[in-house]
């Protein structure tokens, strides 16, 4: 279960929602509702949802209402405060975990903030995103692979502004 | 004679909606733009753009008209379309105006020289006084209290004053004259007896070159804020057929009286006994016409095109009886939740419904930019159906399933409008919106928003495929320099 927290009135709040893609099915706390990237079933009928993400902004249009949220992802925290930080170009795994998701290729520009990799651990998923703006420089591993903390994940050859 | 290409002199949903029956007419379209729309729809959807310095140049928009051999211009709504020395100039250089002749644009548009040659004319007039303004106060004994004192030159609310009694006439005068000098250049002013919770109800006329006269049935647009109008529908719940034929025997009257041409709208006001009282003439297109065009099986702008070219008005008798119904919705970029301040941003998300009894009149897509310098409406959606209560269920199920993200629409609004007890009787008047605005609060669902942060948090990640893209624009916007652009 990820923890979505935002922020409401002033409050922060905090949501524990899952996707399983392959049982199309979005469990929200204690609830469940039949659900795609583009549909979500609503007492019974399936409505289009539509998401637009602006900076720590989201805007979801979800049956006629626009819904806005001050979000506040601890993915991003992680890795802002994470292992990729530490050695700039160097992207290391913070936590024992499994690779869900490259997101980059190596070759590929990066800026600063873009997801790099997506990976599971202790049920949660940590999205570690680029500190330094560059070009990928090695990609050390593949989604579903097992790595141990400290492992290397990637390297950015920094591009010096 | 037959025109083979036409110089829409105008922007947006309209240009893209003369475009469209241009096109199926076989006829070629031309249209400005200025710099901001260099890439917007009704610049992809014409055959010709031609770049302007303003859509409010007319002899620019007549050069460019002639010099890409168009024979006829079609002005749409707002801008130049009732301009009666636009209409003048198009006229001396040997192009064809769309429209009424300027002696009828004229005459129609100054409130005051209307209502004495409708008065005239034989149609039904709420009492009314004009003359010197310090016999004001006999005036107003003359026509009754409650009274409103409006501009000679006015519209759209301006210069307008509602006295109910007879010691706060005085300042109420005062006021209006300083508005009107100030909107129009010009402080004369009129009483008229104020009819409490009318109905807006209004006909579209059309006139040939050829003396003959005719008049849909209504459309009723009583849905208003602020005196603009929201939804709109075709026909009226409360019009029956013996009051329809009365409303349209005015209306042929007044184009027999103007000897008009071409597509107009006769407004009137409905009061709860049942009469009807002339209001106004628009001498243009409505914004609201595709209600009537789905009820009656009507193009009006194909027929407006038809009258130009000097062809007879030979509408089968079909034409005199409304068929189903149909409501538009005119979804703006404003906020209803924060007082209707207007928005501007970037459409990120731009996601229209479809449905075959749904109709979308737009002149934007996605990615485009919603900015200060036009009219805030997005869209028009416009639903049909067999019965009122089918078409109403059109539209709604249209307008939830309308996503636009990016600029705030009044969408969930007109949402709350659609499925007010009030609407689904029919039961309403023109002041309804504003005398219940407690009934149009946003009621928002804790359940529906905590799976929309679920979403939120699930699928709107900067790398997911739903997010279409990350952007640092959307400058805060003067709102105090919109209000003048929308249209009746």
């Amino acid at each position: 279960m990820a923890k979505f927290r935002h922020i409401e009135d002033g409050e922060t709040r905090e949501i524990e929602a899952v996707y399983h893609a392959s049982e199309n099915t979005l469990f929200v706390g204690e609830k469940s509702f039949r659900c795609t990237p583009q549909f979500v079933e609503l007492n019974g009928k399936r409505v289009p949802f539509w998401i637009h993400r602006e900076g720590g902004k989201a805007q979801v249009w979800l049956n006629g209402t626009i819904h806005e949220f001050e979000l506040d992802d601890p993915r991003r925290r992680n890795a802002a405060g994470g292992s990729a930080g530490a050695g700039g170009g160097t992207v290391k795994a913070q936590m024992p975990g499994k690779i869900l998701q490259v997101a980059v290729a190596q070759g590929d520009q990066v800026e600063v903030g873009q997801n790099l990799v997506l990976m599971e651990s202790m049920k949660m998923e940590l999205a570690l995103d680029a500190t330094v703006a560059g070009v990928v420089k090695t990609v050390a591993v593949e989604p579903g692979q097992m790595v141990s903390q400290g492992a290397l994940l990637l390297e950015i050859e920094e591009t010096k502004a | 004679m037959k025109f083979d290409t036409i110089f829409i002199a105008n922007r947006g949903e309209i240009a893209c909606r003369i475009a469209s029956t241009l096109r199926s007419l076989g006829i070629r379209s031309i249209a400005p733009f200025t710099p901001p729309d260099a890439d917007s729809l009704h610049v992809q959807t014409v055959d010709l753009a031609v770049p302007v310095e303003s859509y409010l140049d007319g002899e620019a928009l007549i050069k460019l008209a002639l010099e890409n051999g168009a024979q006829a211009l079609h002005p749409g709504y707002g801008f130049l379309s009732e301009n009666a020395t636009f209409c003048q100039q198009c006229a001396a250089a040997g192009l064809e105006f769309i429209g009424p002749d300027p002696q009828a644009i004229s005459k129609m548009g100054d409130k005051l020289v209307a209502k004495e040659f409708m008065a005239d004319a034989g149609l039904p007039m709420v009492p009314s006084w004009s003359g010197d303004p310090d016999k004001v106060a006999e005036g107003a004994e003359r026509v009754g209290f409650p009274l409103l004192v409006k501009a000679a030159a006015g519209g759209g609310g301006k210069g307008m004053r509602l006295v109910r009694q007879p010691e706060k006439l005085a300042e109420a005068v005062e006021r209006a004259q300083g508005e009107a000098l100030k909107a129009f250049g010009d402080d004369r002013i009129f009483l008229e007896r104020f009819i409490e919770n009318p109905r807006h109800i209004e006909v579209q006329i059309f006139g040939d070159k050829h003396g003959n006269a005719v008049c849909f049935g209504e459309r009723e647009c009583s849905l208003q804020r602020r005196y603009q109008k929201i939804v709109e529908e075709a026909p009226s719940k409360v019009v029956t057929p013996e009051l329809r034929a009365r409303l349209v025997e005015a209306g042929v009257n007044a184009v027999k009286a103007l000897r008009y041409c071409g597509a107009g709208t006769v407004e009137f006001i409905l009061d709860q006994q049942g009469e009807f009282y002339f209001l106004e003439v628009n001498t243009r297109l409505q914004v609201e016409h595709p209600v009537t065009e789905l009820v009656y099986g009507v193009d009006l702008v194909a027929l407006q095109i038809a009258v130009a070219q000097g062809e007879p008005l030979e509408l089968p008798e079909s034409y005199l009886n409304p068929r189903g119904w149909s409501i538009e919705a005119r979804i703006y970029a404003e906020d209803p939740d924060n007082n209707f301040l207007p928005s501007v941003g970037t459409l990120h998300t731009f996601h229209p419904p479809s449905g075959h009894n749904l109709r979308l009149d737009t002149g934007f897509k996605q990615g485009d930019e919603v900015s200060i310098h036009f009219d805030p409406m997005l869209a028009k959606l416009i639903s049909y159906g067999r019965t009122r209560e089918e078409a109403r269920l059109n539209l709604l199920a249209g307008l939830k399933d309308f996503a636009v993200l990016g600029v705030t629409t009044n969408i969930p609004y007109l949402i709350r409008i659609l499925s007010h007890q009030t609407f689904i009787e029919a039961d309403f008047d023109t002041q309804f919106l504003e005398r219940n605005p407690e009934h149009f609060e946003p009621r928002v669902d804790p359940d529906e928003r905590e799976l929309a942060a679920a979403l939120a948090g699930v699928f709107g990640r900067s790398n997911a495929p739903r997010v279409l893209s990350e952007t640092t624009t959307s400058p805060t916007s003067p709102w105090q320099t919109l209000g003048n652009w929308r249209h009746n």
